[in-house]
């Protein structure tokens, strides 16, 4: 989990599993609005978390979410089993 | 339950059959260009079998029945089961299996009813089998499953998230129990978590019609939080490692979803052989096709292979069987 502690590394690795450029999201970007999302990609991030942090995001908690900080602040609050 | 054991039930032959026609996700205008590399990339489903909306899962069940007779040599009147596993009937009412008997003519003593059951059928009907049979006093029993589904009529052909997954195949598999063999031949579990109902459901479309629809998400959810530990349970039941199968035959999801659960059971990519590229997710036949497209190939080595189904219910089902059938054909196209 420590690989998404800080925001700006979350971010780096969406950038990389999203295919976007480096700078392209911010951390108040809306996710449905990444210029590469869809389902098939949102199923990818998924299963990517999962593989990093053993994480299991379902699809209520995606649909939750509107900001890539939001994200991030539940990615960390689950690996913290707060969630 | 239900962790299970059957002595003496083996599979004799495997009888898988497709349609003819194919469509290439990379060809599929549903989907933006670089959206197809990524899909088959990432899904590992390039090729997908589509039947005519005149087909019926009853027509490539019976062209499989009366192969697999063929094949074995079995005479209509030996046997004892004939049960089918579908989700896409043409029609509720009659079965698909007694419709089969009568077209086919099957004796009256031949019992047959239908298991609607997805992608976990075919380990749902071989467990169902093989209880038939044990029961059966005196005399050896044969049973024939079929299972399989025409999923590409089950959906919305212009839903993105379905259309380049779902393909259409059946099987006919062969079973027969033999009271002079007193040793265990398949180890089973099968659960269900129905909470996970609407993860892959019929829906309304809008337009007045139903549809299949999945939640891709959920689905991978459910199949990776719950299909390791029955795996597990079922390895522990049996009293044998994780090393123990030669082969670890997945229900041909996606990629995706089969990636996550062989890397968590940490099973070599050699033991887990796919169909998925050429064939899709044909629901539950993609066990016993994926069996007949790597079986030539096969290396016995314990004799023992570990299958496990997973998918509409949710419902998680997975064997460790002996597999050591006197044929199992690669698919025909019918």
């Amino acid at each position: 989990m420590s690989k998404f502690l800080l925001l700006n590394d979350f971010i780096r690795f969406l950038e990389e599993e999203l295919l976007l450029s480096e700078g392209e999201i911010l951390a108040e970007s809306e996710i449905r609005s990444l210029r590469t999302w869809s389902s098939l990609n949102a199923l990818i991030l998924i299963s990517r978390i999962n593989d990093e942090t053993g994480i299991l995001l379902t699809a209520g908690d995606l649909a939750g979410c509107k900001t890539v900080k939001e994200l991030h602040r539940l990615v960390v609050d689950k690996s913290n089993g707060i969630n | 339950m239900a962790l299970t054991n059957y002595t003496g039930t083996e599979i004799i032959g495997i009888v898988n059959v497709v349609p003819k026609e194919t469509e290439d996700n990379l060809e599929l205008d549903l989907l933006a260009p670089g959206e197809r590399q990524a899909l088959v990339s990432h899904t590992g489903i390039r090729f997908r079998k589509v039947a005519p909306k005149e087909t019926t899962i009853r027509d490539l069940f019976a062209r499989a029945v009366e192969k697999l007779l063929d094949k074995t040599g079995w005479d209509k009147e030996s046997i004892d089961v004939l049960v089918c596993v579908t989700q896409s009937p043409e029609m509720v009412i009659p079965s698909v299996s007694c419709r089969l008997h009568g077209d086919l003519g099957f004796p009256n003593q031949t019992m047959c009813f239908d298991i609607n059951s997805g992608c976990s059928g075919f380990i749902y009907g071989l467990n169902t089998v093989s209880g038939l049979l044990s029961g059966v006093a005196g005399r050896n029993a044969r049973a024939v499953l079929c299972c399989g589904d025409l999923s590409t009529h089950l959906i919305d052909s212009s839903d993105k998230s379905v259309r380049p997954i779902f393909s259409d195949g059946a099987s006919a598999i062969a079973i027969e129990q033999d009271h002079a063999n007193s040793g265990i031949t398949g180890y089973f579990n099968l659960e269900t978590d129905g909470k996970g109902q609407h993860a892959i459901e019929m829906q309304e479309t809008g337009t007045g019609s139903r549809a299949m629809k999945l939640n891709g998400i959920d689905v991978f959810g459910y199949s990776v939080r719950l299909v390791p530990q029955n795996i597990l349970d079922l390895l522990s039941f049996s009293r044998q490692p994780v090393e123990f199968p030669d082969l670890f035959v997945f229900h041909q999801a996606n990629k995706l979803i089969n990636e996550s659960i062989r890397k968590k059971l940490a099973v070599p990519e050699e033991k887990v052989p796919y169909s998925i590229s050429e064939y899709g997710n044909t629901a539950s036949a993609s066990i016993p096709l994926t069996l007949g497209t790597v079986w030539k190939q096969y290396r016995p080595h314990s004799g023992w292979i570990l299958v496990s189904g997973f998918g509409v219910g949710f419902s998680v089902a997975s064997a460790l069987i002996r597999f050591n059938p006197e044929f199992c054909d690669s698919p025909e196209e019918y």
